[in-house]
């Protein structure tokens, strides 16, 4: 098959997928374009007319919504500036019509439609869009309508432990906790807890069912066949009445409870017989022992369930599950559906669904029921309406959040028969051809999908899903690296080595870490080509996965960094682990307990000060008695005077400024990178964020911060796939999920997880197995069964893995301490690949045939590339009064308010801003007015109408109120240097004087001149002078009038 | 008259100098009035006249917001206060049920708001009724019955109150104004500014100053040039649409209105275009393109991520303190970006404020209440630490004397591990025991209770708590809020003291507390809506994400879309029609620059429509916004060649080094020298933790005390019982919570069983038993001496002369290869100690026949005895081991009593300690290389 007609053959499926009016599912191999299938199928909605905020189109990530979001926004504006005949062809390739001039007016202004459309565009999420309708709907769900969301793992973990607490001392959980303390302390009980995720919903829901957990106990007896009377000493008399048990046993078994060989070889066939009694009675009691666990593990775990969501509802927050679980019961509800789609804002009509391999069944369900409506509800007739699925049982990887690729196939019947049975229009496309990789991984894959071991769980065994290479014209490579090994120890045990250093370079993950490291610097450095692009390989094209975060990724960063590789950090980050931040945490440790000796000997060694270990044993050496810190005066005044800036600063700024002030000002960013290299910036950039985010639920104090901080391990997720750093990037393959790589290294294959599961399910019925010993081989086909789907889902993480790559992929891999187990990732690599084995390195190749057009070199915007002289200076000093003007500050302080305790203090302060208002008003009544105007008011509760009658009628007063007279007369200007931008409560201009009188309310007003408060007088006088500056002929008189009790005080 | 002006002007200044030109006698403009949408505005206004005068001294027109307009008048009842109404109808919403008092605080917020857009959109209540189809009323009902807290509940309330809403309130003041006016003309001119309608009541306020004489009305930017076609075809979205509408309520054409010293710039031309309404975008590929020059003082700067953002925003704000005179503003609406620059500009000790302002839980005061409620809420140390250590607390000391004084007894507690419980003056346990009770409280009495302590707390030698907590802008504020809800607390349902500290902080959250001056002359940190009626030189508008500038409307929990839509009210868009207009104003000033990053919380952003819709205008004319990265920052924060740090190997001179170590100190100086570097020689101490949850590590002492105490026993009273007793005693010591000894408890219980049956056996073969006992021995190292010392946990002595030396682990116990190998010495240097009777008398000559860990973690079958013996090899010999183990020590010894020889940090990574409390000091992680996991 010739590669153009590899395209076309695509091109149609992807069309077929794309039609507006049917309903679809689309099952996509790696790299198959599954992106632009989504991105097309939504434009063809939007051409075809369905309104845009009808349509939901649901992403595995908030990343993948964001770029999906902006993926339409991109060829919308180009469709909007395109002329007629470039704009024509993309529309007709895009809907395969021919004619589409109808199309052009819609397709230019569809760009500024979608950025208008009321709402936005639902590309989310499902956990966004439940939390959307549970917003909408709080009412008919049951919860608060201001819930919150528990994003932050850290404030579960707490509500969690709360929950704990209350049921462990809870007297009726004794009996269970006693059972369950001997396998769990109360911390690996708490993990557990959490850990306990997707199976939470599933004992509800058991829990729900007509069983209980009387029902429970009752069906598991019957499984293993007991009666409830059984104990572990009825269980032994039954074969033994003596009190020696163990020693019986060791008669007939060793140490290990196999049968001795002395009993197997006994003419006695008695004795044979015995000891297999023996054997099932011990069985028995591990079962036994099984079943009391579970039940006193569910007894107190679903207690603990129990209590938590009280707690959750009490607060009014939802965890991240319980969106989806509360939406889901709501929709539930009959009629339900119908109301929710009517009342978001009028509904949706179409519902995408990405990575469906890896939606949940609860998210199913939530899926399924909107869809209900579709095709048999009210919107049934007067519409088309359409579901799109794609997805790839290849790539379900998540499996631990409740994931499952058999739902995928199951989801896949029970739509296409709702919506045939509908009438409505269904179609199954597979997509097989990549544009992604290149043969020669094509060729890997395909191997692997036809490997007896790798093919499981990872395609049915009737399918063909050979995957094509649209670029098979171009130029690739696949090279497999024999495993590296232990290098044969001279096991000589020395008894009592000296602490002489040594060095573990010799590990075989430390070699391959720097082996990776040596392969990539050549690359860059010998401007190696990637010839399918024909230009040198840049940092940026390179991505390394590995199965789990270990101490081997760190190795790897250190190789890269040792060989001035760019490395982009890792994916995840502790931060509480990394090194600078833990200086900042000491730092703020010791800004908040200077006499913390140690604390203060870290924050000297970190690069924020770097002391030498020879100035620290100066500083520290012989003190006796004395803080480190008193030391540090005399020792060290420079570093002393920053400290003691520092602390000052502690009192006045909140955490994040605090640690802004340290990293920017003070240059401590600078120091760390200095030592650790550019990417510990990015814990920095996360340690501040965590400054700000702490202040959105708690109050500011650096005390609090840091205990927050150390509470929990915090693990920062980083999106690592946009290419704005040109560097290496390192991440996991759960990680890499939707991204891809010109280059890609595997070097961590020789792990599998062989960790039994805990928990099983044995017939819908749940099983704690907390420790082996107590594992009855009753259970081992489950757990057997649990490891087998682990083994497909290892399958399938090396299926997402190897197809991350496009043009190269190296493979690798090192031993550990422990034996590597049978059809780990690269036994079943080489062993896939026709005629090769582990031991030696292995390499495919595609050739370039293809032609690649010249780039045009991109015009760039010339930026400014050197830091300006300035930047490194301080502010130049503004000039007094300021330029622009501005009103200066006064040089004196408002005096403090009065306590709230005060008694009748909230009477006061209404009173005042009470008269306040009627002093605006009533001068400009005529007496008589007043008169009956106060009286109509009925003010009896601050008795002051009769007050102010007294104040206008008093003769003295007058003139204040006269016609020559307003009130809250605003005025600016500059007086001797100061501006001045105020306002007189009372402005009276007579010809030979003015009069100025300020309103104050305070509820204790001074008896005389000089106990008013300076800042009021020297507002007054600063009015005056402005005033004076205007009628400069004339005298200006200032008054006070103090509320409260209606008395005016000049000031002179 | 209606006037425009245009934003390539100051708003504000523009005004200001056209109305200086009209004052005429020596009052001044103040006979006129100037009615503007709001407080800030009215400040804006008035510094524009500061700078329209040039320091002149004048007069102004009386500057009233909108809000501030006063009526009294018999038939217009007062107002309720917001607080009020707040906590009335959170009430209200508390009474539904399930809703804890800070959430139901916060909905009554949004009731609220609602109730004003009823009101201020004059819809009647019964419309409600019918908006909904008839299939889905009773889903409908559900909402309804909610919805009756303001339809039936809350006018009932206002009316026993004889109170009106503030929204109902100034719609009838306004009214009664314009009523006024028809009574009597009004002599002096009466000018609205600033206004861009929006509600009907405002455009028929409006309405009637145009129909005065001397009324004037000046609307900011109203467009007078586009095409009728896109006049027609404005949208909620578009900046001119509520402009368009005013218009049309006062009943006057685009073209009769006038604009103020009219001027149009290139930039205009772009914006304009670029924010036509969507259904007329299709043209844009025809138009004729723009020329170059749009782009004329045009930067975009496009940033990783917010910090980087920050970073370039205050770089550009130090560049416009270059140009004398020059003045420069941020403008966004996100509130974390205008922090971290504020933080950013102190590098070159500028003080910016954001005029956003602060809200009183932030403050000063306000988190200094708050630290004081939550310590008392969680009982914790660190809480109440943080508490003490707030510049405000000084509990009648001076500041530095009280804060020497927490130091002390903060150290104090932590060095003993005791809990800590300082002697302050104030009483701070009696208010603490209202947390403690989980019973429902009036919220006054918490209040005052609260503010009583506070009061005291705060005292200073020389200053009454009063004083100092109620002064400068913060405090006043708060006295003034806390004594309004004081007053109206008694209107509350009462509260659990549980909820207390989230709801006063919901409650302070509701006040913000603005700068009374600007930091700085010439730069200013604004909001939009704030940035409107000015124009700095130099503009950054940053943020520009979709979500953040425009902000999108939330939720709606009531009404859906076309609900409102059937209700007569304004559609959630409006809003961004109204920011779309903000940012076409500030789009105009004389130099701009936009700013937004890639990625926000980790996840990637959406560009800002209009940057989109700027692009694509652009892209049309072939032009292509300038971009810059924030590469320029990389000098800054990016190093090219970073030097890793090495192993630390101290050689610290012979007389500091130790000449006498504990057993278990050995172990240390085996698997991490550097720590007994640090611990002996530096005398560097870790502080424990306040507050750490009880683990592992206290069972252990807790068991280790039990046994002890139980074998000092007289042997009949040696019951199980008595150890079970003597369990509970030390939980309670080690300050087990209840929580805690759930877990341990029924370990303790396995084990005390297990340990009591083989004390039993061991007193069965008449074996007597050492505890506890201490022993030291000087050992010889070449020529030096050397002493070492420790306890055993029990030594036991058979009739025969034989003994064994055990050692209780309650963790997992060492394997026997790392006994043997040194790197678990502890058991084979008790054996040194005894062999050279080193423990006293009793234990001399005794023939040591094993030593074995006893594992007390109460697990399976609650103990388990491991000897070091090996199984199986005969030929093995204890006493061998422990000749073989003392020379092991000798030759350890010599080498630390060699100058030459470092105490490196961890050697040998393989044998590192697992608990290290000099781990960070020595920065192992930075240059250990690992051992797989």
């Amino acid at each position: 098959m010739t590669s153009l007609s590899l395209k076309e053959e695509a091109t149609k499926a992807q069309q077929i997928a794309c039609q507006p009016e049917i309903s679809a599912w689309v099952s996509a191999s790696a790299g198959s374009g599954k992106t632009k299938v989504l991105t097309d199928r939504v434009l063809n909605l939007l051409l075809s007319g369905a309104e845009a905020e009808k349509i939901l189109c649901i992403t595995f990530t908030k990343t993948a919504a964001a770029e999906m979001a902006n993926r339409l926004n991109k060829i919308l504006r180009e469709w909007a500036m395109l002329p007629t005949s470039e704009l024509t062809q993309q529309l007709q390739k895009l809907t395969g019509q021919g004619d589409i001039s109808h199309l052009l007016d819609k397709a230019r202004s569809l760009f500024a439609y979608i950025l208008e459309v009321k709402g936005g565009m639902k590309i989310m999420t499902i956990h966004s869009f439940c939390q959307s309708v549970l917003k909408r709907f709080p009412l008919e769900t049951g919860i608060s309508p201001s819930f919150e969301v528990l994003d932050d793992n850290k404030d579960a973990k707490i509500l969690l432990s709360t929950a704990i607490r209350i049921i462990v001392t809870d007297a009726q959980y004794a009996e269970s906790l006693r059972i369950v303390s001997d396998y769990k302390t109360e911390q690996s009980f708490t993990e557990l807890m959490q850990s306990l995720g997707k199976e939470r919903n599933k004992l509800k829901r058991v829990l729900d069912s007509a069983m209980g957990l009387k029902g429970i106990e009752e069906k598991l007896y019957q499984l293993f066949s007991f009666s409830p009377l059984d104990t572990e000493e009825s269980l032994i008399q039954k074969i033994y009445t003596g009190d020696d048990w163990e020693g019986y046993q060791s008669q007939f078994l060793t140490q290990k409870k196999e049968i001795l060989s002395k009993v197997k070889k006994s003419s006695d066939p008695h004795q044979l017989q015995t000891a297999q009694e023996i054997l099932e009675t011990l069985d028995k009691i591990k079962a036994l022992k099984t079943v009391q666990a579970t039940m006193a593990f569910l007894k107190l775990s679903l207690a603990v369930l129990e209590k938590y969501e009280d707690l959750k509802r009490q607060k009014g927050l939802l965890d991240f599950d319980d969106l989806i679980l509360y939406a889901r019961h709501l929709l539930e509800e009959s009629n339900m559906a119908a109301w929710v789609l009517y009342k978001l804002d009028g509904g949706i009509d179409h519902i995408l669904v990405d990575e469906a391999q890896d939606t949940s069944p609860d998210a199913w369900s939530v899926i399924q029921y909107l869809c209900e409506e579709f095709f048999s509800g009210q919107g049934r007739s007067e519409k088309n309406r359409t579901l799109f699925v794609v997805g790839d049982r290849k790539q379900s990887i998540y499996r631990f959040q409740g994931a499952d690729p058999d739902a995928f196939e199951k989801m896949h019947a029970l739509f296409k028969e709702r919506v045939l049975t509908s009438k409505h229009e269904w179609k199954d496309v597979p997509l097989n051809i990549s544009f992604r990789s290149t043969q020669p991984i094509l060729d890997l894959v395909n191997y692997l999908l036809k490997h007896q071991h790798a093919k499981a769980g990872v395609v049915l065994d009737h399918e063909d899903t050979t995957h094509l290479a649209s670029r098979e014209d171009e130029g690739g490579l696949v090279e497999v690296w024999p495993v590296e090994e232990y290098e044969k120890e001279n096991k000589i045990e020395k008894v009592w080595p000296l602490p002489r250093i040594h060095s573990n370079e010799a590990l075989p993950s430390v070699r391959l870490a720097r082996k990776i490291a040596i392969r990539i610097k050549k690359m860059l450095a010998e401007k190696e080509l990637l010839v399918s692009q024909n230009r040198p390989i840049r940092p940026g094209d390179i991505m390394i996965l590995v199965q789990r975060r270990n101490q081997f990724l760190s190795d790897l960063v250190r190789a890269l960094k040792e060989n001035n590789v760019p490395v982009a950090g890792l994916d995840r980050l502790i931060l509480t682990q990394d090194m600078a931040v833990m200086d900042l945490i000491s730092l703020g440790e010791f800004l908040l307990l200077p006499e913390d000796d140690l604390t203060l000997a870290e924050v000297l060694k970190s690069p924020l000060f770097n002391l030498s270990e020879e100035e620290l044993f100066n500083l520290a050496y012989h003190r006796g008695v004395q803080t480190l810190w008193s030391q540090l005066h005399r020792k060290q005044p420079t570093i002393y005077a920053q400290l003691k800036e520092l602390l000052a600063l502690t009192d006045t700024m909140p955490p994040f400024e605090l640690y802004t002030y340290i990293l920017s000002v003070l240059k401590g960013r600078e120091a760390f990178l200095k030592q650790m290299g550019n990417e510990a910036g990015e814990a920095l950039d996360e340690f501040l964020n965590l400054a700000l985010q702490f202040e959105k639920t708690n109050t500011p104090s650096l005390q609090g911060f840091l205990k927050w901080l150390k509470s929990d391990e915090i693990e920062i997720k980083r999106d690592l796939e946009q290419d704005t750093i040109d560097a290496v990037r390192i991440m996991t393959v759960h990680g890499s999920k939707g991204l891809q790589a010109n280059i890609v290294f595997l070097p961590d294959t020789c792990r599998k997880p062989n960790k039994a599961p805990s928990f099983v399910w044995m017939n819908q019925l749940p099983l704690w197995l907390p420790r082996k010993e107590i594992q009855s081989s009753l259970c081992i086909p489950w757990i057997n069964a649990v490891k087998k789907q682990d083994e497909e889902e290892y399958n399938r993480l090396l299926y997402v893995a190897v197809t991350r790559a496009k043009d190269r992929l190296y493979i690798a891999g090192y031993e550990t301490g422990r034996p590597s187990l049978s059809n780990n990732w690269h036994e079943m690599i080489s062993s896939a690949i026709p005629g090769y084995d582990a031991k030696t390195k292995i390499i495919l190749t595609s050739e370039q045939t293809k032609q690649i057009p010249e780039k045009k070199e991109i015009e760039t915007f010339k930026e400014e590339k050197v830091l300006p002289n300035w930047f490194f200076k301080e502010a130049p000093e503004e000039p007094m009064p300021p330029k622009p003007l501005s009103p200066s500050k006064m040089k004196n302080e408002e005096p403090p308010q009065a306590s709230p305790l005060t008694p009748q203090q909230e009477q006061a302060m209404r009173r005042g801003t009470y008269i306040h208002r009627l002093l605006q008003v009533l001068p400009d009544m005529s007496p008589k007015e007043r008169t009956t105007f106060l009286k109509d008011l009925q003010l009896k509760e601050f008795e002051a109408p009769l007050n102010l009658l007294d104040l206008f009628n008093n003769q003295n007063l007058k003139k204040l109120f006269s016609s020559n007279s307003l009130s809250e007369v605003p005025i600016v200007g500059t007086v001797n240097g100061l501006v001045i931008s105020g306002q007189i409560d009372r402005l009276v201009i007579l010809p030979d004087e003015v009069l100025i009188v300020d309103f104050k309310t305070n509820t204790n007003p001074p008896k005389q001149l000089s106990d008013v408060p300076p800042l009021y007088i020297e507002q007054m006088n600063a009015y005056k002078c402005l005033l004076k500056n205007l009628f400069q002929s004339k005298k200006i008189r200032s008054f006070l009038l103090w509320t409260t009790t209606m008395e005016l005080m000049e000031l002179k | 008259m209606i006037y425009t002006i245009s934003s390539v002007h100051s708003f504000s200044d523009l005004l200001a100098s056209h109305l200086l030109e009209k004052q005429t006698d020596e009052w001044g403009l103040s006979k006129t009035t100037l009615i503007v949408p709001t407080r800030r505005a009215a400040k804006t206004i008035k510094e524009a006249f500061l700078r329209q005068s040039f320091g002149k001294v004048i007069l102004l027109p009386k500057i009233t917001p909108i809000s501030d307009i006063e009526v009294i008048s018999p038939d217009i009842p007062e107002a309720i206060p917001p607080l009020e109404r707040q906590l009335l109808l959170m009430r209200l919403i508390q009474k539904t049920g399930g809703i804890n008092p800070e959430q139901a605080f916060g909905l009554a917020s949004s009731l609220a708001e609602l109730l004003d857009e009823i009101i201020q959109f004059d819809i009647p209540f019964e419309r409600l009724d019918n908006i909904v189809p008839d299939i889905f009323s009773e889903h409908w009902q559900q909402t309804l019955c909610f919805l009756d807290i303001i339809r039936t509940h809350w006018p009932r309330i206002l009316k026993e109150l004889n109170l009106i809403d503030p929204a109902k309130r100034q719609i009838k003041i306004l009214e009664k104004l314009a009523q006024s006016w028809h009574n009597q003309l009004p002599e002096n001119p009466i000018i609205a500014a600033g206004f861009t309608g929006g509600f009907p009541y405002l455009e028929n306020f409006l309405k009637e100053i145009f129909s005065l004489p001397k009324g004037e009305i000046f609307l900011p930017n109203l467009d007078l040039e586009s095409d009728e076609e896109d006049w027609k075809a404005l949208d909620e979205t578009h900046p001119q649409f509520h402009l368009k509408k005013l218009l049309k309520e006062i009943g006057i054409k685009r073209s009769d209105v006038k604009e103020l010293k009219p001027i149009m710039t290139p930039r205009k031309l772009l914006i304009e275009r670029a924010l036509k309404p969507a259904s007329r975008t299709h043209t844009w590929s025809n138009e004729t393109p723009l020329d170059k020059n749009v782009l004329d003082n045009l930067t975009y700067f496009l940033c990783k991520g917010p910090e980087t953002e920050a970073m370039i925003i205050a770089l550009n704000l130090r560049k416009v303190l270059e140009t004398p005179g020059k003045t420069g503003a941020l403008v966004t609406t996100d509130r974390d970006l205008a922090r971290r620059v504020t933080a950013e500009m102190r590098r070159w000790n500028i003080q910016l404020d954001d005029s956003a302002g602060t809200p009183l839980s932030r403050t000063n005061v306000g988190t200094f209440l708050l630290l004081l409620a939550e310590a008392a809420y969680t009982g914790k140390a660190q809480d109440l630490l943080a508490l003490l250590k707030h510049p405000l607390t000084t509990d009648g000391a001076s500041f530095t004397e009280f804060r020497r004084k927490v130091h002390f007894w903060e150290k104090e507690a932590r060095l003993s591990e005791k809990n800590f419980s300082p002697p302050l003056k104030t009483d701070i346990q009696s208010f603490f025991k209202f947390f403690n009770n989980p019973i429902k409280i009036p919220l006054p009495t918490l209040l005052k209770a609260h503010l009583e302590v506070a009061q005291q707390l705060a005292t200073s030698a020389d200053k009454s708590g009063s004083d100092r907590l109620w002064s400068h802008e913060d405090g006043q504020a708060t006295s003034e809020l806390l004594t309004t809800l004081i007053a109206y607390a008694d209107k509350m349902e009462e509260i659990e003291p549980a909820f207390y500290p989230s709801l006063l902080k919901s409650i302070l959250d509701t006040v913000v507390v603005r700068p009374k001056y600007g930091m700085h002359p010439r730069l200013d940190i604004l909001g939009p809506i704030e940035a409107r009626l000015q124009n700095p030189d130099v503009v950054i508008i940053a943020g520009l994400n979709e979500e953040t500038f425009p902000e999108l409307p939330s939720c709606d929990p009531w009404l859906s879309r076309p609900m409102r839509n059937a209700l007569g009210m304004r559609a959630p868009e409006e809003k961004i029609g109204i920011s779309a207009h903000d940012f076409s104003h500030i789009f105009l000033a004389p130099e701009v620059i936009l700013t937004r990053s890639l990625k926000k919380n980790g996840t990637p952003t959406i560009p800002s429509r209009w940057l989109s819709r700027l692009e694509a205008v652009l892209e049309a004319s072939k032009l292509t916004l300038p971009i810059q990265t924030d590469q320029i920052l990389e000098q800054l924060i990016e190093t090219k060649n970073f030097k890793p740090i090495q192993r630390p190997q101290p050689k610290p001179p012979l007389e500091s080094r130790p000449n006498r170590l504990s057993i278990t100190q050995i172990e240390t100086l085996m698997k991490d020298p550097y720590s007994i570097y640090a611990k002996q020689i530096l005398k560097l101490r870790k502080l424990s933790d306040l507050d750490e949850p009880l683990s592992i590590k206290e069972y252990g002492i807790a068991v280790h005390q039990a046994l002890e105490s139980f074998l000092k026993l007289k042997e009949n009273e040696q019951s199980l019982e008595n150890l079970l007793q003597l369990g509970e005693k030390e939980f309670e010591k080690a300050g087990f919570n209840e929580a805690n000894t759930a877990f341990w408890k029924p370990k303790f219980e396995r084990m005390a069983n297990w340990f009591f049956n083989q004390q039993n056996q061991r007193l069965n073969r008449k074996a007597h038993f050492i505890l506890e006992a201490p022993a030291n021995l000087q050992i010889d190292v070449e020529g030096k001496n050397f002493e070492l010392y420790g306890k055993a946990d029990r030594i036991d002595i058979f009739p025969n002369k034989t003994a064994e030396i055990i050692d209780y682990k309650t963790g997992t116990p060492p394997t026997q290869t790392d006994v043997k190998s040194g790197y678990a010495p502890q058991l084979v240097l008790e054996g040194i100690l005894l062999m050279n009777d080193a423990f006293g008398e009793k234990t001399s000559n005794l023939q040591i026949t094993d030593l074995s860990y006893w594992r007390l973690s109460g697990t399976k079958k609650g103990g388990e005895i491991h000897s070091i013996l090996p199984k199986r090899n005969k030929n093995f010999s204890l006493n061998a081991l422990i000749e073989q183990s003392l020379e092991g020590l000798k030759e350890l010894i010599a080498f630390f009593n060699d100058e030459n020889n470092p105490y490196a940090s961890c050697p040998d990574p393989k044998n590192k300690p697992r608990y290290n409390d000099y781990e960070h000091l020595a920065r192992v992680q930075e240059w250990l290389i690992n051992e797989e996991e």
